[in-house]
């Protein structure tokens, strides 16, 4: 079954490569949003697999976005992985207590991001799912 | 009246009772005619005798004597018929009392009468010479009795006496032994020099510890004034006498005094006069001691200049530095450690430092990283650490500190030194610098990522069939490579100017020219936006790095263009006001909030981060263009109302001579 990712970045250039990074060579669906406040609502809204989440955004961060959906039923269990630039231990550390799943650094490698995202989520090695294509 | 006569002839006894009984007196008379009866009749009271001399076989002169023998002492008269006178005065001799012839017995009763009144007379006599005896027997003994007491008070006084000057040779023995002692431990003394001065301060005693010291011996100074010891400046002052009035007046007086010695040199003494006194309190002279405590009031000054290097060094240490015995108790602190907690040094010294500061380390919880417990520690290492201390306000102290044992020698620990540092501030710079570091991290991995991820997907292939999608990545590779650029180039500036390395070229400049040069320079990008730039100014000259002032413009006028509401238009002037150039740019964008005024010249403080990103900025603009304002000496200032724009104000300097100027241009100008 086709996997669901919610991303939430404020930097759209990142939105835009991650979003094709797992599309394309995935085969995943990928819903986007540009806030902390709007991924809160995507995520209730859509119920992802999992979510990709961008700690430092401006107005609401990573970590309270994480909260909030922590706190919310509809969006509590859903998995969350951050994608992150800061990836020192001690913040690792941090989002892990906080109730992340994992942490993905910034680059990342767009050929092996599907394939560590299953691995942080104990997904079964996937064959590349089919995916709409666009044209 | 009893009369016994004696008569062996009873005629002549008849006649003898016949010439008494005329007397008429009541006579009571018996007769003895032999020996025997007058010996018998002895035995009887009886008054007096009268007895014929010329008795058979013996005479009256016997009876006498016989009567006489017997203790018989009454009066005794002989009645002879013829009785030679030179026999009756014998026997009156003998004591008889007299003496009647028998042919004259008529004398009888007179002779009678006078026997018997001169043995009244003399019993009187008797009785008085008795009387007189007795007297003088017990005046005798009375004054014997005197005697004898006043002769055992004079033995007693002698023997007192005698005791006494035993005594008082004994004791003059012990004295004198003593004094020899006293006089040999005196002589013994090397260290002080004892003297002793007669009322006028003449020397009148020299001990062996005053020769070594002053120098002088005894036959030299002996009688002479004791202002000889003293140095000629001290004599010139009059202190000698001064101190000889000092000490009559007080008994006692101590000084320290500059002391001569013999051959001339100078040292300083400890000098004590005392007062001495005669039995009757005035005083008899006067005792001295001094001591040469030159050495000693050298080491004292050095001791003290040391101590007082040494709180001069603590004072003035930034560190706090306070010292603990092996207690626990504070022996030390210095001023600025006594600071950095809050109490004054007095409050921390003598007292427990653990238990009455709660100097704890938050953390570990148990304390087992305190600098109190580590200099407790019997360790004998210096031990170093990181501690949170309790202020006395409560407040907490992050801070370093440094363990080191005092030790006495040996092994022995006496204590601990504890130095410590206030951290917070450092800790704070860090922790600034850390949040800057990430937050450089972030600018930079963000574009790389959106670079990396466009790369990877474009080299998969999997694109091939998508031209669009293509193109779009290669537009977000190549559009984060020029912010990449500009962050970088951004960052080193910053980092340049800030450090002092980035070295402005000060030159000549018209304010008016700059200014239109920069709008000149974005008009394209305010008319891409469908917004106006208004630059209106005078000429005026200034001197500064025109290329920076251009830099400063542009970057003002770039911000404005993106907040600016499509079709408004960009005010920007240039100015002389109180002795500064003044650029503005205006704009009538959306403005800025009131929290965020203070913030927007720090790096990567933007008002919307994703805005600004989103309009190719690098979130360093603006630190920029005030580390180029305080290049110059000139400052940046904003003011801001939300929902109706912004207005930045550049203030430079408008002096062209300006000394900072020129020294700015000076290197350049050499090279």
């Amino acid at each position: 079954m086709q996997k669901t990712i919610l991303l939430i970045d404020d930097e759209e250039a990142i939105v835009m490569v991650t979003q094709a990074t797992l599309e394309i060579l995935a085969g995943w669906k990928v819903l986007t949003a540009s806030s902390g406040a709007e991924g809160i609502k995507a995520a209730a809204a859509h119920r992802p697999d999992a979510i990709l989440l961008d700690v430092m955004m401006p107005e609401i961060d990573g970590l309270q976005t994480l909260t909030s959906l922590r706190n919310a039923a509809e969006t509590a269990t859903i998995p969350v992985i951050f994608l992150t630039a800061k990836v020192q231990a001690a913040d690792i550390r941090r989002f892990c207590d906080l109730g992340a799943r994992g942490v993905i650094a910034k680059p990342f490698d767009p050929l092996r991001l599907s394939d560590e995202i299953g691995a942080i989520l104990g997904w079964a090695a996937h064959a590349r799912q089919t995916a709409p294509r666009e044209g | 009246m009893n009369v016994l006569m004696i008569e062996n002839d009873p005629v002549d006894a008849e006649l003898c009772v016949h010439a008494l009984k005329k007397v008429g007196v009541d006579i009571c008379i018996k007769l003895a005619q032999t020996r025997e009866e007058f010996h018998a009749s002895l035995a009887a009271p009886c008054d007096l005798i009268v007895s014929d001399y010329n008795l058979a076989g013996w005479t009256g002169l016997d009876a006498f004597e016989y009567a006489r023998r017997e203790g018989i002492d009454i009066p005794f008269i002989l009645v002879t018929g013829a009785l030679g006178e030179e026999a009756a005065v014998d026997c009156m001799k003998r004591g008889v009392s007299d003496y009647v012839l028998k042919d004259r017995l008529a004398r009888l009763p007179h002779a009678m009468a006078r026997a018997l009144k001169e043995k009244a007379l003399r019993d009187e006599h008797a009785r008085v010479a008795e009387m007189v005896r007795e007297r003088e027997s017990k005046h005798k003994e009375e004054l014997e009795a005197r005697v004898a007491e006043r002769t055992a008070q004079l033995e007693a006084a002698n023997r007192d006496l005698n005791n006494e000057i035993d005594e008082r040779r004994r004791t003059e023995k012990i004295l004198r032994e003593s004094q020899e002692r006293f006089r040999l431990l005196v002589d013994g003394v090397r260290d002080y020099a004892i003297y002793m001065l007669d009322r006028q301060g003449r020397i009148t005693n020299w001990t062996a510890g005053a020769e070594r010291i002053h120098g002088f011996r005894a036959e030299d100074i002996l009688g002479r004034h004791f202002s000889r010891l003293y140095a000629p400046q001290a004599v010139e002052q009059g202190q000698p006498e001064a101190d000889l009035l000092r000490v009559t007046v007080d008994a006692r007086m101590e000084a320290e005094r500059l002391s001569l010695r013999k051959d001339g040199s100078v040292f300083l003494a400890n000098l004590v006069l005392s007062s001495l006194y005669n039995s009757a309190g005035g005083i008899r002279g006067f005792s001295a001691v001094a001591r040469d405590v030159t050495e000693q009031r050298r080491a004292q000054e050095a001791l003290s200049h040391l101590q007082l290097q040494q709180q001069l060094i603590l004072d003035s240490a930034g560190d706090g530095i306070f010292g603990l015995d092996a207690s626990g108790i504070c022996t030390f602190i210095n001023p600025a450690g006594a600071r950095m907690i809050g109490y004054e040094p007095g409050e921390m010294t003598g007292r427990v430092i653990r238990e009455s500061f709660s100097l704890l380390v938050s953390g570990s919880g148990d304390g087992s990283n305190c600098p109190v417990d580590a200099a407790r520690a019997q360790t004998l290492e210096p031990h170093s650490g990181a501690a949170t201390l309790r202020r006395k306000d409560g407040a907490s102290l992050e801070v370093e500190y440094t363990v080191t044992p005092i030790l006495n020698g040996g092994e022995k620990r006496l204590g601990a030194v504890v130095v410590f540092r206030d951290i917070t501030a450092r800790k704070a710079v860090e922790k600034m610098k850390d949040e800057f570091t990430s937050l450089v991290s972030h600018e930079l991995r963000t574009p790389l990522t959106a670079i990396r991820a466009a790369l990877g997907l474009l080299s998969t292939g999997e694109m091939c069939s998508q031209p669009g999608k293509c193109l779009a990545m290669v537009k977000i590779g190549l559009d984060n490579t020029d912010r990449l650029t500009r962050l970088v180039s951004d960052i080193l500036d910053l980092e340049r100017m800030q450090s002092g390395k980035f070295r402005m070229e000060m030159k000549p400049c018209d304010a008016a020219q700059l200014l239109q040069h920069a709008a000149e320079l974005m008009r394209p990008a305010a008319a891409a936006r469908g917004v106006a730039i208004e630059a209106a100014a005078m000429p005026i000259a200034f001197a500064a790095d025109p290329d920076r002032v251009i830099q400063v413009l542009i970057n003002l006028l770039s911000n404005a263009i993106k907040f600016s509401p499509p079709s408004s238009t960009i005010w920007a002037s240039a100015e002389h006001s109180a002795g500064s150039v003044v650029f503005r740019v205006k704009d009538s964008g959306r403005g800025i909030p009131a929290e965020k005024l203070s913030l927007i010249f720090e790096r990567f403080q933007q008002v919307d981060a994703s805005d600004a990103r989103k309009m190719g900025g690098t979130g360093l603009g603006l630190a920029i263009c005030r580390s180029i304002a305080d290049q110059h000496n000139g400052r940046i200032l904003v003011e801001s109302e939300p929902g109706k724009g912004s207005v930045f104000s550049f203030f430079l300097p408008a002096r062209v001579d300006s000394p900072s100027l020129d020294q700015s241009a000076a290197p350049e100008e050499a090279s």
